[in-house]
This record gives structure tokens, sequence and C-alpha cells, in this order.
């Protein structure tokens, strides 16, 4: 069983549409998958279910309204379960800041429901506060999808500064399993940032780099993962290739 | 030094007792010397810990100390019972995980570079923690 996050600081990077993509493709794999929302923004929801509003939320199960189990909702058009996510949850830092415990409530509510999965992935906000820090402290690994492109570098820093804080302050450990290249075009500027990635940082980047593809906003809009709504797309095959090393560098630990 | 609030565990109050992970990189040994992590708590006791190798000259030992109480530092070389070298010795905030980079004691190495013949009683009155100026310990974060 995994827990991987998907977190980058900046926005913008393709965090939401790499978490429902691989979600999807890991669940055509055959694997049994939970997709949890942490962004207010609520955008995997969006993606996943349209305008559709949610009485029980990631933000009811952070609050202890309710359980996490009573908060889950099927997707059939992606294969996977989703715990969706709502605009209240921007203000959960706060209601949550005194609590005893505060950094490990996304864990301890997920303790139970974690054994009926193969994997539970979760998109996170574009910010660092507690709800990040609780997906973190839940998680054993991250995922980091970035953009080549100029400040793509001192965003990695960032992270990679915040997983030691982590390790310093709360004494959880989490792996990166790798960095996704995300919106990629065959340019040069591409190019040299990957280069320098690779180069300065000991982070595995993966080898399938998400093309950009209109067909990943297309599939968004129609509310389907890029493998279903285009198949042959290279998006998709980027996708499917990408959630197969994904899934093996999770098996080979 | 800046300390981030999110970066607290709010289940441990200051001074709990933890047991925190130390982390050396950089000592490189010879055969027969041991490391030891020498730790001076915030009430004056002290102890010293033997640190196993982790890695390519990186060191692992754990101790239990006072959460977020500031502890001194000091790694110490041995060979049988003798002290072969010293880092300096640092104030740190005792947090799960202390991360050190291998320094020597400024005045041993001065001392070593220019090949000084101290005898016995100059070199303890080298390494006693006394002699060194450290900054003043208090209990504000």
């Amino acid at each position: 069983m995994a827990i991987i996050s998907v977190i980058n600081q900046k926005g913008g990077v393709a965090k939401t549409t790499t978490s429902v993509n691989v979600a999807a493709s890991w669940a055509k794999m055959g694997k049994n998958v939970l997709l949890i929302d942490l962004d207010p923004q609520a955008s995997a929801t969006r993606a996943i279910f349209g305008d559709q509003d949610f009485d029980k939320t990631i933000y009811d199960v952070i609050i202890n309204r309710v359980t996490p189990e009573e908060t889950v909702v099927h997707s059939e058009s992606f294969g996977i379960d989703v715990i969706p996510s709502e605009i209240m949850l921007s203000g959960v830092d706060i209601q949550i800041a005194a609590h005893f415990g505060r950094e490990r409530v996304l864990k301890k509510k997920l303790e139970t429901i974690k054994k009926k999965y193969d994997a539970i992935l979760i998109d996170c906000p574009p910010s660092l506060g507690l709800l990040t820090i609780n997906a973190l402290m839940a998680s054993r690994d991250i995922v980091i999808p970035i953009c080549p492109e100029y400040f793509s570098a001192k965003g990695i820093d960032l992270i990679l500064e915040t997983l030691k804080n982590l390790q310093v302050g709360l004494g959880h450990r989490v792996g990166v399993r790798g960095i996704v290249i995300t919106r990629y075009k065959d340019r040069k500027i591409a190019r040299e940032v990957i280069e320098k990635i690779k180069a300065e940082y000991g982070v595995r980047i993966f080898d399938e780099y998400i093309p950009d593809n209109i067909a990943v906003e297309e599939a968004h809009h129609h509310h389907m993962p890029v493998l279903a709504y285009s198949p042959e797309s290279r998006a998709s095959h980027a996708y499917m290739n990408l959630s197969t090393e994904l899934w093996n560098g999770e098996t080979q630990r | 030094m800046k300390n981030n609030p999110l970066f607290f565990d709010s289940t441990k109050f200051r001074g709990d007792n933890v047991i925190v992970e130390i982390e050396l990189s950089g000592a490189e040994l010879s055969l027969g010397e041991s490391l030891y992590a020498h730790l001076v708590l915030s009430d004056g006791s002290d102890m010293s810990v033997m640190m196993s190798a982790h890695g390519l000259r990186k060191w692992k030992c754990e101790a239990r100390v006072e959460y977020q109480q500031r502890i001194k530092i000091q790694f110490i070389v041995k060979k049988a019972e003798d002290v072969v070298e010293k880092s300096d010795l640092r104030v740190v905030l005792a947090t799960y995980s202390i991360q050190q980079k291998w320094q020597r004691s400024p005045v041993l190495a001065a001392l070593k570079d220019l090949s000084a013949d101290f005898d016995e009683t100059s070199e303890k009155a080298v390494f006693t923690n006394e002699n060194f100026v450290t900054p003043k310990i208090t209990n504000d974060l």
C-alpha cells in the first residue's frame, strides 16, 4: 500500500492533471485506487465530477464531522474512488491550528480506510500550510510535477527544504519518488532546465515526459481521463507509461 | 535561528523527553577509531553516545533529549580511551533529527597546523569544554 502526495508549491504545473490521470491509469492496470483532493480549489473534484456538489468532503473528515468512508464517491469514468474537496477547506488550517496533533489529522483518519486500497494519491494544494503538512505526514513518498521552465528548479529547492524540515521538526522522513516533467515541448530551454535538474539534484526524473497536448485539456472538459477520452493521443500513452514507471518504482523499493 | 511553527510537533511540549536521531557527515575515521556524540543538556548534565557508520563518511546515533531545548553538541574521535580529535562545540535545538557536518575544533586545528608539540597538560586544557566560547543558552525559541 502506497500513499503518495503529488506536490509542488508552485501552481499551474499540472498537479491535478497528473493526479487524476495517474490514478485512472493505475485503475486501468487493475489497481484499487483512492484519490484525495486536498486542494480547496477542488480542481481534481471538478475534473472528475464537473460542477457536482458534495455534502461530505475531505473538509468534514478533517474537522472530525464524518469518517473518510462516508465521503468516498466512486467515479465510473476514472475507475477510482475519490474523496472530494470544497472551498471550505481553505479555512481549515485556522480551525485545526490549535489542535493537539494538528499535523497528523489526515494520517490518523486514513488508518482504517487505507487497508481497502492498493494506492492512495493525494492532490495537494499549491501552498505550504497545515494542509500540505498533513498530506506529507500521511504520505510515504511524494511525486513532484514540474513544467520545465526557468523557475522550476527553485520550486524543487523549496520542496526538498520542506521535506528536510519535516524530518527535523516532526520526525517523519518522506521519500521523493521522482519528478514528472509535464507540459513538455521539445525546445532548447526545456531541455536545458531538465539537464540542470538532473545535474543539481539527486532526484529521479521519470523517463516519460508528459507532452503539452490539447487532448489533456479536452479530457478535463469532458470529465474523463485522457486514456479514455483520447486513447491514441501522445498524452494518453505518456500517462500510461509514466504510471507504469511510477508503480514499478513503488514495488522495487 | 528562525523556526517555522509548522514544523513543531504539537503533541510534544518543550522539554518533553524524545528520542532524536543525530547525523554527522564528513567525518573520516582511521582503523581502530570510534566516533562519539557528546551532548550537554540544558540542565548541565552530559552524555556520550557512540555513533555508527551510515554510508560514506556519514555517522548516526540516537539519544534521548528534551524536545526543543537548546543543547550543546560536540563530536569526539577516540582511539581506545584516547581522544584523537574533536569537532567544534555547537549549540543546537533538540528536534527529531539533528544533522551536522564535521568541522574540526578550530583551536585544535590551529594547534595541529602549527605542529605544536603540546604535552598532556596543554592538550587537556584545549579539550576541556569550559575553554570554548559558546553562545549563551536561553530558552527563547
